[in-house]
């Protein structure tokens, strides 16, 4: 991880410069589009290391750098449930051990995976239950945490055997026969996810009765950013999208965060997660993450992400009751406490933060190529920008990282949520626009491509061919284009 | 970075400044062969080869092991311990380069092998069933109970090789079986990034033992010959993002070693955050990993193989005094970080004692002032 300094702001010209007899060098500005996350959260790295590194405004306070180094390593380290070591306080029932388990290159997204193995670095993916019945979708909480937990520590057992979860990756064909107007192919994937009866813990929930879907994790790069957009300009989008009548997003439902937010408290609209569930980043995915995937306790969440069913069940399980040496009441009393001890310091859990909100987005690339240039062109005739809205300017007092102030950003995203109707999208059916920024560096990071809330699109073409609902006209404006527009397009894509 | 990607642009025009009747392209492939000649030699001559000593490192580890299980004495433990060692050293050199295969959303080598904390009670557990366990089951396990911490755990204690009589055969077992799945993460590396097309007959035997470790390549073929992806800049945005890899590996490694691994155990005084816990090892450990950072500027595996076509060599080009410091920077991290032993102390004796702060401060200055250094050059230039 790499301590910068602050980044100078000239290209040289080479040939120019050099042949025209002149100066040696020639010097622009660039422009402000190259600082996809701002002048201060913008770091110009390309390489398989460009999702991690702090941003300019981390690196060069003493302190923050070392908050930041200190994160990164909260954040990578795998806890153990041993006492004895330290990153300890594992479970008793868990999702992962890890940040970084589900965020490979830290920015980076998981790997479209056949199956579902959380011990497989590369599969990011959370398991969903729910109720396919209801037109909300809700999640079966009444016996499963809502990210469903499929690990446990011995004698715990897990509430769903991983073991049970099946991931079958199946063709989809739409009404073009996959094929481009020029007649080109292509191929489409779809997910779908079956957990046997024999894979729950709980002999009361009928899996008949529900369904499963997976969701694959979102980027951490340039968050606090998105974070620092005023909840006055994310109403204001939204109603401007209500105003124009199309393609009108779904903004998140308000959140009460008094008591949450050390900087925020009051009622903001949700703009993290695929359906918009978390306002602020201080009560965000990854502040509650870091808890709630690991069960990892700190002084602001001394007790478990459990639920009451499957506490009620682990008590009353014999083998538990043996293999710990204490009775019902006891082990009940654990699972369920409010003020158990903090297995994570606040000290080392503000440092996590720090990491959260300081990782950089990379810097823009190629938009001086004329093929990137008409790929922009494309992107807004297209129509693209109606839902991936290319910039913002963050508020003017940002508290958590006041340096994030007043930034002009190009998260290409409206913050809201939009139905694609996709084949058999799962739970997140009506889903918030994804940041394109610095996704074209996939490649080099990841070594793959693999796109959309459950990775089903594997490149960019892909990723646009599965764009239905409000933005079909989208899509067929792409499928009739010529390839070496499609091509233009990705290029603009994979530069921004 | 982008002054890195500045800097070498600088160099391009350096390179450009003879020939201005050329067009864009005549000078992008001119350094298209510059960037292709320092990457190919950075792949050949010091990745492949500290991959390939890593791997017979680790297969003379599994060797020594066995003795070991078959005739447990004292010799045959301490030559087991010194096995490890070698194979710890290998591994600690390749830090400057830890990406492409050996990353999490790749092969996870890195996190397959080198996991620390270790879950004891679940090693604990496995040793009181009296281990059966093969390598093959073994490779399937999560990281904290394999890997080189876990047979580090097994072969020594305070610093210390143990007393053979201490070892169990459960123990025994959990050595071998462990040594297995750490032989074929290492082969793993190696034959990702040189082809398995390019490796010998015996090192290909080792990789297929294994259809599991055969199976993960095949899922991640992206990572198949990683050597000819990097040397052709396949899927970088330039040639220069995929030079910047050299100088990008030294800056973070240079930067953990000394914020992450000496400052922040020594600050928090927790001992627990020292490397290498059960070798004491750690001293040597960091100055590898500086080690890394000087093969990979300078070329080659150590100084009897340095080559001429380098980092260091494009630096001296611009900036002759810088690329000096550079280098006079990586030889005092080397001795300033030997430093923190001072008195004979362990680096967990430090930390756990709290002595030799002066050094410890010092070897950490030097860590990232050669983080910036890497980091900076365009701007120092």
């Amino acid at each position: 991880m790499g301590r910068r300094t602050t980044i100078t702001r000239v290209l040289l010209l080479l040939t120019a410069a050099a042949c025209s007899g002149g100066d040696a060098v020639k010097e622009k500005q660039y422009s402000e589009e190259w600082y996809a996350g701002g002048v201060n959260g913008t770091v110009f790295n390309a390489t398989s290391r460009a999702y991690r590194q702090p941003m300019n405004i981390i690196s060069e306070d003493p302190l923050l750098y070392q908050q930041f180094m200190r994160g990164e390593r909260v954040a990578e380290k795998s806890f153990v449930a041993d006492n004895s070591m330290s990153y300890s306080g594992l479970g008793p029932v868990y999702i992962r051990k890890s940040c970084i388990a589900c965020h490979p290159s830290y920015g980076g997204r998981g790997k479209r995976v056949d199956k579902f193995d959380t011990s497989d670095s590369r599969n990011s993916y959370l398991l969903m239950i729910y109720d396919p019945s209801l037109p909300d979708l809700p999640l079966a909480t009444s016996h499963f945490t809502g990210m469903t937990q499929t690990s446990a520590v011995p004698p715990f057992k897990p509430p769903v055997d991983e073991a049970g979860v099946h991931l079958q990756w199946l063709p989809y064909v739409d009404e073009h026969g996959n094929k481009y107007e020029d007649g080109t192919a292509y191929e489409l994937v779809y997910p779908r996810v079956t957990i046997d009866q024999s894979a729950i813990l709980f002999p009361d929930f009928d899996m008949s009765r529900h369904a499963a879907s997976i969701e694959a994790t979102i980027g951490l790069y340039g968050v606090a950013l998105l974070d620092a957009i005023s909840d006055e300009d994310l109403r204001a989008q939204h109603a401007a999208e209500v105003e124009r009548g199309y393609c009108v997003g779904v903004i998140g439902a308000d959140i009460d965060e008094t008591g949450l937010n050390p900087y925020y408290p009051g009622k903001h609209p949700g703009r993290f997660t695929y359906l918009c569930t978390r306002a602020t980043l201080d009560n965000g995915p990854g502040s509650n993450a870091i808890w709630n995937i690991t069960n990892v306790t700190r002084p602001d969440r001394a007790y478990h992400y459990i639920t009451d069913a499957y506490a009620r069940l682990s008590a009353a399980d014999p083998d538990v009751q043996q293999a710990l040496g204490q009775t019902g009441e006891e082990i009940l009393a654990y699972l369920l406490a409010r003020d158990l001890p903090p297995e994570m310091t606040a000290a080392d859990y503000e440092a996590f933060m720090v990491w959260h909100r300081g990782i950089a987005v990379p810097a823009a690339r190629d938009l001086d190529n004329p093929v990137v240039q008409r790929g922009r062109t494309l992107f807004n005739e297209t129509g693209c920008t109606a839902c991936h809205r290319p910039s913002w300017t963050t508020r003017t007092d940002y508290a958590p990282l006041p340096a994030l102030s007043n930034q002009k950003i190009f998260p290409y995203t409206d913050l809201l949520r939009h139905d694609l109707e996709m084949h058999e999208p799962g739970r997140a059916r009506v889903c918030r626009t994804t940041p394109l920024w610095g996704r074209g560096l996939m490649k080099v990071t990841s070594g793959y491509t693999d796109m959309l809330h459950d990775l089903r699109a594997r490149d960019y073409p892909e990723a646009i061919l599965w764009h239905g609902g409000e933005a079909k006209p989208c899509k067929e404006k792409f499928r009739k284009m010529s390839r070496e527009d499609r091509e233009a397009l990705v290029k603009f894509l994979e530069a921004i | 970075m982008k002054q890195f990607t500045f800097w070498i642009s600088c160099l391009s025009i350096i390179l450009a400044s003879t020939a201005c009747e050329d067009n864009n392209n005549t000078n992008e492939e001119q350094n298209a062969e510059l960037y292709r000649g320092i990457l190919e030699q950075y792949v050949n001559t010091t990745i492949i080869p500290t991959y390939r000593s890593l791997a017979t490192a680790a297969l003379e580890m599994r060797a020594a092991n066995e003795k070991l299980k078959n005739t447990p004495t004292n010799e045959n433990m301490q030559a087991a311990s010194d096995a490890w060692m070698n194979a710890r050293v290998w591994w600690e050199l390749s830090e400057a380069f830890l990406f492409g295969p050996v990353g999490e959303n790749a092969l996870d080598i890195d996190g397959h092998i080198d996991s620390w904390p270790l879950e004891l009670e679940d090693i604990q557990s496995e040793l009181a069933s009296g281990t059966g366990l093969t390598g093959q089951e073994a490779w399937q396990k999560d990281a904290e109970v394999i890997g080189f911490h876990v047979t580090e755990y097994l072969l020594y204690r305070d610093g210390q090789s143990r007393p053979v009589a201490d070892l169990s055969t459960a123990e025994l077992n959990y050595l071998t079986a462990a040594t297995d799945a750490l032989v074929w993460d290492c082969v793993l590396a190696y034959v990702a990034w040189v082809g398995e097309e390019n490796v010998t007959d015996e090192m290909k035997i080792v990789f297929r033992e294994n259809p599991d470790v055969v199976a993960h390549l095949d899922n991640n073929s992206y990572y198949k010959n990683f050597a000819r992806k990097l040397t052709t800049a396949d899927g970088y945005s330039s040639w220069a993002d995929a030079l910047s890899e050299i100088a990008v590996g030294a800056a973070e490694i240079a930067g953990e070693v000394g914020t992450t691994k000496i400052e922040a155990p020594y600050v928090a005084g927790n001992v627990m955050e020292v490397e290498s816990w059960y070798s004491w090892h750690s001293i040597d450990d960091y100055r590898n990993n500086i080690k890394s950072i000087k093969n990979a500027y300078l070329g080659g595996v150590n100084d009897n193989t340095r080559q001429t076509v380098t980092l260091s060599s494009l630096v001296r080009q611009i900036d002759a005094d810088l690329d000096s410091r550079v280098k006079a920077k990586i030889e005092e991290c080397l001795e300033k970080i030997a430093a923190i032993g001072t008195g004979g102390k362990s680096f967990y004796e430090v930390v756990r004692d709290q002595v030799n702060s002066e050094q410890v401060g010092a070897a950490v200055d030097a860590c990232n002032e050669l983080q910036q250094l890497f980091d900076a050059l365009p701007e120092i230039l």
